[in-house]
């Protein structure tokens, strides 16, 4: 449990406040950062990948179906394409082939305007989520072939379409938000979630939540967080309401209330440009680790709202509210914050 | 003043008034980045591809107008609303290597029109073959009238001819570098031997056709043209037709052409037009008149995942959904075509926290009540979670009933889960398990029998 001396200066954070939104991207720190010993790097670079006929709803069709060569349903290929693989279950390697498949339909780059710190925390969440689901969730084996570290293709795991990253593309900038996917995967290479021993976290994510996440309560990473700037322009909670939401991602990668982007607007006084405090704030408590260790201090805090004036006089001092996240990997006792 | 000083002179003008203009626009740059750099919004990206996609597409093609009602002249009498009464399924058939499309009960009650994947008779190299057949789920009879290649599209039964009419996959290969299978679009039509079965047309721009459900006429279309054929399948004139004119949406970026699925209105000459809005971006709901080529555009909320029309012809019903895959949604949506009026029927019990859908639809014959598949979902669910239930559906009065609760059918969101034969004595429902595939049959009494 860490001790710290309390100085909370009010005009010194209302300077703060004004540094990070003036700069953005700032992972912000609690007193000296400082990181715990890491615990070991575990995560799947491989994993057996069933690709089966899915339903509208992505779930699997039953009887379940491998998609073979010539297939053109749903999940088994891209609208005017065929299935494209020989081999049915995949061994597939996930940081050139699987992530780049699952990140354009589970962010929707389609009818999403995405971001670049959207898309790398998908990533990560996506990573982590393949290695979690691959080593925990066997009983959903629908073929019985007794693979380990295996998955599918349907929303029980996660979204993938064959040659999605190359036909499942952005209207508005399709080289663009391809290029914007790659990045987001190499630059988050084999990065991932724990939590306590080291294990990859079961890092849940979905499509929207409204006002806050929903406890999951056998995980502590995954207890309920307030979400303030997911409240209006159509935010509705879509899914089990665990972990990240991936609206709220791109609404606080934009700075705006409305993730899609368009015609709605409603900026937000605080923008998100580095992926980590998407993560830290929707997983609790969790580290992110790269292959060379943590890639995120232990001790860290996210600003979710401010009042600070659009304009201030320079060298005038004022008193503004500021509501702030602990999102370290520990609870503070005694905080003192720097910048 | 000499040469070199006038020059200089001139040179001097030049320069004081260059950094008149520059340096007040080098502020008014500086200032720019700075309220952006302020609001910490990424720069916008250039939409250079938009502008490209704008000019191929989107100038090229327009909004239809909306549609008016009454729709069509129809002599609809109000219908008796009726009671129905449901036996516990019997399993009829079971399968453990191919899966069953159920399409449509035939006008004689007995048979029912029916596809069957052949996985069990692959060759290598090739998309998986397919059957057609007409099954008698009482004395499990079944008969074949056509063989292709598996297609998502159904075929129809053609009652004037006692034929099958169905698409086809003429198969040439595949290219394999981008993954694309090389074929053209055939319509066939079999009278119940396979090796007889004649060939239609070919080189269609869709799989998907339309036969008017009194069997008078069996439309398909191609690039500019509707294509007609009459009950013996003689030609009949062709009517101009320009799908893509209508293929308006703004976000659509796919090279492929929107396919639209029909339903043809029973008494009439429109056929309701509606594009997959699910896997690609063009929803569209349409209404075709096959004999003129106009097109005018419903507004239902939302896109069709699948449409059927009431007997007497007046309502459209629509499983409608108002997403991409994968779905979160989907209800019953109907349309009164005589009033403008719409029906939303949730089908599964609304309160409980999930995910809703409506999975199949069948009408009644008394015009008021459909079949349902009502699925619901519970969030952060085990897969053996899902609920899919078969639900009596009161158009009217909204009402939903689950009429065989201690029975799960099967949920897939497409077309072939069921089908209610005519005369609504009888039910044929895909009933499978994780392992095999399996058809349920349900017999009906009518109160009024």
């Amino acid at each position: 449990m860490k001790c710290k001396n309390i100085l909370l200066v009010v005009s010194f954070l209302a300077l703060f406040v004004f540094q990070q939104v003036q700069a953005g991207g700032i992972m912000p720190s609690v007193a000296n950062p400082s990181i715990n010993s890491a615990p070991a790097y575990a995560y799947l670079d491989h994993v057996w990948l069933y690709v089966v006929k899915l339903n509208q709803d992505g779930s699997i069709e039953s009887p379940p179906t491998l998609c073979d060569v010539g297939y053109t349903d749903l999940g088994c290929a891209e609208p005017g394409y065929s299935f494209p693989s020989m081999n049915n279950p995949i061994y597939i390697d996930v940081e050139n082939a699987y992530l780049p498949n699952v990140l354009p339909r589970e962010m929707d780059v389609q009818n999403n305007d995405p971001t670049l710190p959207a898309l790398q925390a998908q990533a990560v969440a996506a990573r982590t989520y393949a290695t979690w689901t691959a080593l925990n969730k066997s009983y959903d084996d629908p073929f019985g072939f007794g693979y380990i570290n295996q998955i599918n293709n349907s929303t029980d795991y996660q979204v993938y379409y064959p040659d999605a990253y190359d036909h499942f593309v952005n209207p508005n900038d399709p080289e663009g938000v391809k290029q914007m996917i790659s990045t987001a995967i190499s630059s988050t290479f084999g990065e991932h979630l724990t939590f306590g021993d080291g294990s990859a976290i079961d890092a849940e994510f979905g499509g929207d939540i409204a006002i806050q996440s929903v406890d999951e309560p056998s995980k502590d990473y995954l207890n309920t967080i307030q979400d303030p700037i997911s409240t209006i322009c159509g935010a509705v909670t879509n899914y089990s309401g665990w972990g990240m939401s991936q609206k709220g991602a791109l609404r606080w990668s934009k700075g705006n209330q409305c993730a899609t982007g368009g015609d709605a607007n409603t900026a937000w006084p605080v923008t998100w440009t580095d992926y980590r405090q998407i993560l830290a704030h929707y997983y609790i408590g969790i580290d992110i680790m790269g292959p060379s260790g943590k890639v995120a201090p232990d001790d860290r805090w996210n600003l979710l709202k401010h009042n600070v004036p659009s304009q201030m006089t320079g060298g005038i001092a004022q008193s503004v509210e500021i509501w702030l996240q602990n999102t370290s990997a520990t609870e503070w006792n005694d905080a003192r914050l720097v910048y | 003043m000499n040469k070199i000083s006038k020059v200089k002179g001139a040179l001097e003008v030049l320069l004081v008034s260059g950094l008149i203009l520059v340096i007040p626009l080098f502020f008014a740059i500086k200032t720019t980045a700075e309220m952006q750099e302020a609001k910490n919004t990424p720069m916008p990206l250039t939409p250079t591809a938009m502008a490209t996609f704008e000019s191929n597409a989107v100038t090229t093609a327009k909004q239809p107008p909306a549609c008016t009602f009454p729709l069509a002249q129809i002599t609809a009498e109000e219908s008796t609303p009726e009671e129905y009464i449901f036996s516990e399924p019997q399993i009829v058939l079971t399968e453990p290597d191919n899966i069953y499309d159920i399409v449509e009960w035939l006008p004689d009650n007995q048979q029912v029109l029916v596809t069957q994947d052949l996985n069990n008779a692959r060759e290598n190299g090739k998309p998986t073959r397919q059957s057609i057949e007409l099954y008698n789920p009482e004395t499990g009879e079944s008969k074949i009238y056509a063989t292709r290649y598996r297609i998502e599209d159904l075929p129809s039964w053609q009652p004037e001819l006692n034929a099958v009419v169905y698409p086809a996959m003429n198969f040439l290969g595949f290219e394999a570098n981008v993954n694309k299978l090389k074929f053209t679009r055939q319509v066939w039509v079999s009278y119940g031997n396979p090796d007889t079965a004649q060939m239609l047309a070919d080189n269609l721009r869709q799989f998907p056709l339309a036969v008017k459900p009194d069997g008078s006429a069996t439309l398909y279309l191609s690039d500019k043209k509707i294509f007609k054929k009459n009950g013996a399948l003689k030609d009949i004139p062709s009517v101009a037709f320009d799908s893509n004119q209508w293929d308006y949406a703004k976000g659509r970026i796919s090279n492929i052409p929107v396919t639209y699925k029909m339903a043809w209105q029973p008494g009439t000459s429109l056929i309701f037009l509606y594009g997959d809005g699910v896997s690609r971006l063009d929803g569209y709901t349409y209404i075709l008149d096959a004999d003129t080529g106009q097109v005018c555009e419903l507004n239902m909320g939302g896109w069709a995942v699948t449409a059927h029309w009431s007997p007497d012809g007046r309502y459209l019903a629509i499983i409608r959904t108002h997403d991409h895959f994968p779905i979160s949604s989907s209800d019953l949506t109907v349309l009164d075509t005589l009033t403008g009026k719409v029906y939303i029927v949730g089908v599964t019990l609304q309160i409980e926290r999930g995910k809703h859908y409506v999975d199949a639809i069948a009408w009644a014959p008394d015009n008021r009540h459909l079949l349902a598949i009502g699925k619901f979902s519970p969030y952060a669910n085990q897969p053996n979670d899902d609920q899919s239930r078969l639900y009596l559906v009161d158009l009217i009065s909204g009402q939903s009933d689950d009429i065989l609760p201690a029975y799960t059918f099967y949920a897939g969101s497409l077309s072939g889960n069921f089908a209610w034969s005519p005369d609504g004595s009888k039910v044929l429902v895909r009933c499978p398990t994780e392992t095999d595939e399996k058809i349920c049959f349900i017999t009906v009494k009518r109160s009024g029998q």
